[in-house]
């Protein structure tokens, strides 16, 4: 019983997590659904055995109007009424201790099926690395993997971590434009750093860091993802 | 066309020299071929790119097409990348029936070919992950499922992914037959030929199958012990060569081994005092006359004690 507690209580964190992961990106969820209590989680999804079933916390959400904004890119002379280039997402967590071909296979076909643009992929250990490379081969629909001891721990909500941003493509053209820049003079964030994951940020795409500073109350800085 | 002042029969000519011909010279004389000047003709230069827009276009035009053959490249390994990652899926639903069958034991041979070593062992976790023999062309379960948790130090963290010894063997065998040098940096066309394991050979070489690949042994040939044919050619003997059978038999002779018996056994042999093994040293005599005089001389003293036995080092130090 004090495992099945321990797993309940574990589940319960990285679903909280997933949650707020998603609505910091800017999908549609609401406040309560994120800081869900322990109570409720048990109440909602353990069974009567004491068990969590992991495909039972599935959900899916839908992108706000803002985030259309971020992720519309501008105009182009071929192009003058752009698409928006973000969609629903779906966020799954695995039941398999180990990930093989066939899950991510199975997961990349479901997104498919009910024309998802993102998926998240919560599993237990890390996918084989033969897994990993249908990821880009499933473009442009967006897959990410994410392991669930990474999520036990919300690290935008860590104090050390400052705020990320990201900024439309708007925005970050009158960037370069008042600091007559060139995107490649912008400091540097990588794809794979832990708060550029988070954010699911793709190359290119600029974020806003917003730090306390001992001099001016507040500083903001900018990183372009590569 | 200037006139040269020396010699004004001569004209010059876009730097060549003519004969200026005469009528008049020409009188009972062939039309002369006009004189070829020896200067070698400088070529003209093309079109002059000292303009700076046309130096950077040159420059542009040259980084893009590198840009583009590094692009290409890429490409390239992305696309084998791909091809072995279709393999590994294919490979992972094998085998579809209990016995294998010819057509699914042949691709799995084709299709290896194109692997690393760790491609193979990928191939190998994806089955295990997916409940199922590490060795392609095996339906049973792995050890780590019939044994539960305690496979793995039961038997070893190799043998773990499959059924028994015999498909660890198989798999190993296959292993080592595969090239470590990625399919994308390989010679065109340049893929390892694998053969299977010997118990799987009879599966491809099925009755009545006439195509054979080259990687396959016909049943007619396969015995323990090694042919006279593959012996020589490995020996390296040609047809022209001096026939082995002559020289190597398989029986074997013992040759007739003459014994020598010391001469002073043999009755009435006369066997002289100052003879060595048989030799018998001759003294010179020049050399004779100078033994007297030695007296003086920094020899040894082990000669000078030596008897006249030992006259011929006595001689190698007066020399």
């Amino acid at each position: 019983m004090a495992g099945d507690s321990n797993e309940a209580s574990r589940l319960w964190r990285i679903l909280r997590t997933t949650k707020q992961m998603c609505y910091d990106r800017g999908y549609e969820l609401t406040e309560e659904e994120c800081n869900i209590s322990l109570a409720d989680f048990k109440a909602a999804y353990v069974d009567e055995s004491g068990t969590v079933h992991r495909q039972r916390l599935a959900f899916y959400a839908r992108p706000t109007p803002e985030m259309q904004k971020k992720y519309t890119p501008l105009p182009r002379p071929g192009n003058p009424d752009p698409a928006p280039d973000i969609g629903t997402i779906h966020v799954d967590f695995s039941s398999q201790p180990s990930v093989g071909i066939k899950d991510l296979k199975a997961f990349a076909q479901l997104l498919n099926e009910k024309n998802y643009h993102t998926g998240i992929f919560v599993a237990q250990a890390a996918p084989t690395s033969s897994a990993l490379k249908i990821i880009p081969s499933i473009l442009p629909t967006v897959m990410e993997i994410f392991k669930e001891e990474d999520l036990l721990v919300n690290i935008s909500r860590h104090e050390l971590v400052p705020k990320h941003t990201l900024l439309s493509p708007e925005d970050k053209k009158r960037l370069l434009e008042r600091y007559r820049l060139k995107e490649t003079q912008l400091p540097r964030i990588r794809m794979d750093d832990p708060m550029a994951r988070y954010l699911g940020l793709k190359r290119g795409q600029v974020v806003k860091i917003i730090r306390k500073s001992e001099t001016a109350g507040r500083y903001a800085s900018y990183r372009w993802v590569i | 066309m200037a006139m040269n002042p020396t010699a004004p029969h001569l004209l010059v000519v876009d730097n060549k020299l003519h004969a200026h011909i005469k009528p008049s010279q020409s009188q009972g004389m062939a039309t002369r071929v006009p004189v070829k000047s020896i200067l070698k003709i400088q070529p003209k230069p093309t079109a002059p790119t000292t303009t700076p827009e046309a130096l950077q276009a040159e420059k542009d035009r040259h980084n893009y097409a590198l840009a583009l053959q590094h692009a290409h490249r890429i490409q390239d390994q992305k696309d084998w990348d791909l091809r072995i990652l279709h393999a590994i899926e294919v490979l992972l639903d094998y085998p579809s029936s209990t016995p294998v069958t010819v057509q699914e034991a042949s691709n799995f041979v084709s299709l290896v070919r194109l692997f690393q070593p760790s491609d193979l062992d990928a191939l190998v976790e994806e089955r295990v992950i997916d409940r199922k023999c590490g060795y392609a062309l095996c339906a049973n379960k792995p050890r780590c499922v019939t044994m539960g948790r305690e496979a793995e130090w039961r038997v070893g963290k190799g043998e773990a992914g499959f059924c028994s010894k015999v498909c660890a063997r198989k798999s190993m065998d296959v292993r080592a037959q595969l090239s470590v040098v990625p399919a994308w940096e390989r010679e065109a066309g340049y893929h390892p030929v694998v053969s299977l394991h010997g118990d799987d050979r009879a599966v491809i070489a099925g009755p009545g199958l006439n195509a054979m690949t080259v990687d396959q042994q016909p049943m007619a040939k396969k015995s323990n012990h090694a042919d006279d044919d593959d012996l020589a050619l490995e020996r390296g003997e040609k047809a022209t060569s001096f026939r082995p059978r002559q020289v190597m038999t398989d029986r074997i002779v013992e040759k007739a081994v003459p014994t020598y018996k010391p001469l002073s056994s043999v009755s009435g042999a006369v066997v002289s005092s100052t003879a060595i093994e048989g030799y018998e040293p001759k003294e010179h005599k020049a050399k004779r006359d100078m033994t007297a005089d030695d007296a003086e001389s920094d020899d040894d003293d082990d000669d000078e004690d030596e008897g006249d036995g030992a006259g011929v080092l006595d001689e190698v130090d007066e020399g």
